[in-house]
């Protein structure tokens, strides 16, 4: 099995999340509103606001125990580094509380991309961000999402078929630092070969219907 | 009558490409007629295709080339049906999917519904609208493309290579929508090297010649099937090299047609399995060269399970596009590279992969780069490739697809020889049901869930 | 913008959407900081000697910004965009500094190394804008750019046998067409 583009993490991963209660419109609207004030933000009383608010953002996209619990886990690191940097600097007394006020900071930025990312469909997000964006990046970064499955499917195509033609490239093989060049000009080049081919179908599949005639489009309505 | 089409001494050439792909090209088509444009693989059909859509990049151009009707607001001249519809499907759904050129020509949502469906029902898909388009066949999916064109009202509809993807079936039902559409007034211009199965529609044959040029054609007849010989009779008495017992496995890219399979390959055997597009042709091949694991029943190659690392220089995988492997500048390094890998000496590696591109007809091509040669050429570069290393099992992917009756029979006749000299065992899968071929001992197929196998 | 084909734009999305992916997969694989620069340098260099513009690093960058909090994998929402935008920059400035970038191993190291240094920049912006100690805020920038160019610099070193590669193939000029 080919093993780094074996699966995409996505927010549907378990499954198991309760519908949120935003539109993918809203959650990624305040999303970038609680970011942004967390990081402008200097009075406590200010902060103990937003994390109330973010508080509400995260029932609102109905992050469940889990998500959350990981979520802890990547702040960790940050608060730690930055806390620990804040006592070496100013000693434990001086030292403690404004590290702390920063890491909380520092969390309060994050958490709303977080509660964005684990609780909203991503094909939500998705139709979000087309209206945000030009019609051609729109296009052209959702057909790249859409089609990254046929492309995976492809480079493990190329994998195997060199495998079997003797090509040192299993995760194993590549240990041994002479076997790079393998996995450089077997395996990487021709990928790069298939998705400039895929790029090109799709672009002439889309221009065949008129894509690009015309600045703007309609919408379906279904 | 006016031609809707009219191609006057018209010439082409690739940006960079020192000649013509297309040169003093003559054609006229009429509405209501069906053309069909012939030639080998990589004689010219697509980009002429292409240039009739006004697709083509900007590259050296001689002649004229008239559309008698220009795209209005709401329409366009000419629709372009492309080999692969896996990568023209752009939307989730059937109503998307159709409404994606109408929302491209900017018309209002309220009349979209209509038009829509007007089109799916010309092209005989009857699926509610919102019905996901990954779960079509494909034949639904190459309707649904047709659909999705004549929703633009085209009055020239173009099909490239429509028998690369579908089977006999499918072609008949082609021939039937294209014979409507023809009452219809619509002008059908075909491109195909296998255009048997749409005869009863096409008005007349195009040749498109080596040199780019295109003369009148006719209608070709059945391809001789590539019999090199009389079928050796298959010794019973010889080990088993494939076993496969009660398979079932799970894809990462959705669950095969097929479970609790089985079936043995003996030493020397040729077999063909013929299933559709989607059937699980490559997950059974993959899961034989051990990529997959099953997740009921088991898989014996050479008497073990297989590993792919243990596999190497023993099993030889063509798959169905040879470009997907090509990787090395020359042609000769691409086909020694089995060897390099493999440990073979310097003296026989030289002297084996010469006897292999001799016997490819490729010697010619030893010091061009692979990436730079046809369709054709390329395929038997892989091709190839895989036979140097004389494997003992050799598993072909769909190894006819895009094949015209030229290259077909020189890749049948290397088979066979491989299979009569080394005593290799060859198993290949195909989705056209009308192209077994007649050299095989065993041939297999997918009915419902089960493998049926018949030995000729 | 304009004058990229639809072609090239999906291909630099292509390139955005694999980077992403990539970071995905060994995201808990490795669990060493900064690795995550590796990929990403990578594949903005990939995009650019392949798709000749002056912005299509930055594109690229942008893209995989935008992805990465489509498909719910930027933790830092709206803030994921400066992790691909700063070294993404960086790689454009290099190339257009040094035209033979793209096949040369010492200024892909170099560059890669440079775009990596760029993490530097997005943790000290973040910083300033939450308005950490000045101390404070250089030496956690000066800890998160060391390991980002270092691995920075390993991503750039894996590009050069692949543009060689394709050059070789014959499927684009010098100049990346």
């Amino acid at each position: 099995m080919f093993p780094v583009f074996a699966k995409l993490p996505s927010s549907s991963a378990d499954g198991k999340a309760a519908s949120p209660l935003l539109s993918p419109g809203t959650a990624l609207t305040l999303c970038f509103v609680l970011s942004l004030a967390a990081v402008i933000a200097h009075s406590a009383s200010v902060l103990l606001f937003l994390s109330l608010a973010d508080g509400v953002f995260l029932y609102l996209c109905r992050i469940n125990r889990h998500s959350l619990w990981r979520a802890g886990k990547i702040f960790l690191w940050q608060s730690t580094l930055v806390t620990g940097l804040y006592l070496l600097r100013f000693g434990v007394a001086a030292g403690l509380g404004p590290g702390l006020l920063i890491s909380w900071k520092l969390v309060l930025a994050f958490t709303p991309g977080l509660a964005l990312a684990q609780g909203i469909p991503q094909n939500g997000i998705e139709k979000a961000m087309a209206r945000i964006l030009p019609q051609r990046m729109a296009f052209a970064l959702s057909m790249s999402i859409k089609f990254l499955p046929l492309l995976t499917r492809e480079i493990r195509a190329v994998y195997e078929a060199q495998v079997l033609r003797g090509a040192r490239i299993l995760p194993r093989d590549l240990w041994r630092w002479r076997n790079w060049s393998d996995f450089f000009h077997s395996l990487i080049a021709p990928s790069v070969v298939q998705a400039m081919l895929l790029a090109e179908n799709i672009a002439q599949a889309a221009r065949s219907r008129e894509f690009g005639r015309y600045p703007r489009r309609t919408i379906w309505p279904g | 009558m006016t031609p809707i089409l009219s191609l006057r001494g018209y010439s082409y050439a690739w940006p960079g490409a020192p000649s013509w792909t297309l040169r003093e090209v003559d054609l006229e088509v009429n509405p209501g007629e069906c053309h069909c444009l012939m030639g080998g693989t990589g004689s010219g059909k697509s980009t002429l295709a292409l240039a009739v859509k006004g697709l083509l990049p900007a590259g050296r151009q001689g002649g004229n080339l008239l559309l008698n009707r220009a795209g209005g607001e709401d329409s366009v001249a000419v629709g372009l049906v492309m080999q692969n519809p896996e990568t023209q499907l752009l939307a989730e759904t059937v109503g998307a999917e159709v409404a994606f050129g109408l929302e491209n020509l900017c018309r209002p949502p309220q009349e979209m519904t209509q038009r829509v469906t007007q089109a799916l029902a010309t092209a005989g898909l009857n699926l509610p609208l919102d019905h996901p388009t990954s779960r079509l066949s494909m034949g639904q999916k190459y309707r649904l493309l047709i659909a999705a064109h004549l929703v633009l009202g085209p009055a020239l509809l173009i099909f490239d290579e429509p028998g690369g993807q579908l089977d006999s079936p499918g072609l008949r039902c082609l021939s039937a929508l294209i014979a409507e559409l023809k009452e219809k007034g619509l002008a059908v211009l075909l491109c195909d090297h296998r255009s048997q199965e749409l005869a009863g529609v096409i008005d007349r044959f195009w040749q498109l010649t080596e040199a780019g040029g295109l003369a009148a054609g006719a209608m070709p007849l059945e391809p001789a099937p590539p019999l090199p010989g009389a079928l050796p009779p298959l010794p019973l008495s010889r080990k088993s090299l494939v076993e496969v017992t009660n398979l079932e496995v799970d894809a990462d890219d959705g669950a095969p047609a097929w479970a609790g399979i089985s079936f043995t390959l003996q030493e020397g055997e040729r077999a063909v399995l013929c299933a559709d597009n989607g059937a699980g042709k490559t997950t059974l091949l993959r899961c034989l060269a051990g990529f997959i694991a099953p997740r009921r029943g088991s898989v014996k190659i050479f008497g073990d399970s297989p590993k792919p690392e243990k596999l190497r220089g023993k099993l030889g995988f063509l798959v169905q596009n040879p470009l997907r492997q090509l990787f090395e500048t020359t042609v000769f390094d691409e086909v020694s590279f089995v060897l390099r890998r493999t440990g073979a000496a310097n003296a026989t590696l030289s002297a084996r992969v010469e006897r292999i591109l001799q016997l490819c007809d490729i010697a010619h091509l030893a010091r061009s780069s692979p990436h730079q040669l046809s369709y054709g050429q390329k395929h038997l570069v892989a091709l190839a490739a895989v036979l140097v290393a004389e494997p003992r099992l050799l598993l072909l992917d769909d190894p006819f697809a895009g094949l015209d009756g030229r290259y077909l029979s020189r890749v049948s006749q290397l088979l066979v020889n491989l299979n009569e000299e080394k005593g290799t065992t060859l198993l290949w899968t195909t989705h056209d049901r009308g192209s077994f071929p007649s050299w095989v001992h065993r041939r297999m197929t997918i009915e419902g869930r089960s493998l049926v196998s018949s030995f000729c | 913008m304009s004058k990229l084909s639809l072609k090239d734009l999906l291909f630099i999305c292509f390139c955005a959407v694999l980077l992403i992916a990539v970071r995905a997969a060994f995201r808990w694989r490795l669990g060493i900081s900064g690795h995550a620069m590796f990929f990403t340098v990578f594949f903005l260099l990939l995009s650019r000697s392949c798709v000749s513009h002056r912005l299509t690093a930055t594109l690229t960058g942008f893209f995989a910004g935008t992805a990465a909090i489509a498909l719910g994998m930027g933790k830092g929402g709206p803030l994921t965009l400066l992790n691909f935008l700063f070294p993404a920059l960086a790689i454009d400035l290099g190339a257009f500094l040094f035209p033979p970038l793209l096949g040369s191993y010492p200024l892909c190291a170099l560059v890669g190394a440079f775009a990596g240094a760029s993490k530097f920049f997005s943790a000290a912006a973040i910083g300033l804008l939450i308005g950490m100690d000045r101390t404070v805020l250089w030496q956690r920038a000066f800890i998160e750019a060391g390991a980002a160019m270092a691995f920075g610099c390993l991503g750039a070193l894996c590009l050069p046998p692949v543009v060689k590669r394709l050059r070789a193939y014959g499927l684009f000029n010098p100049s990346g067409e």
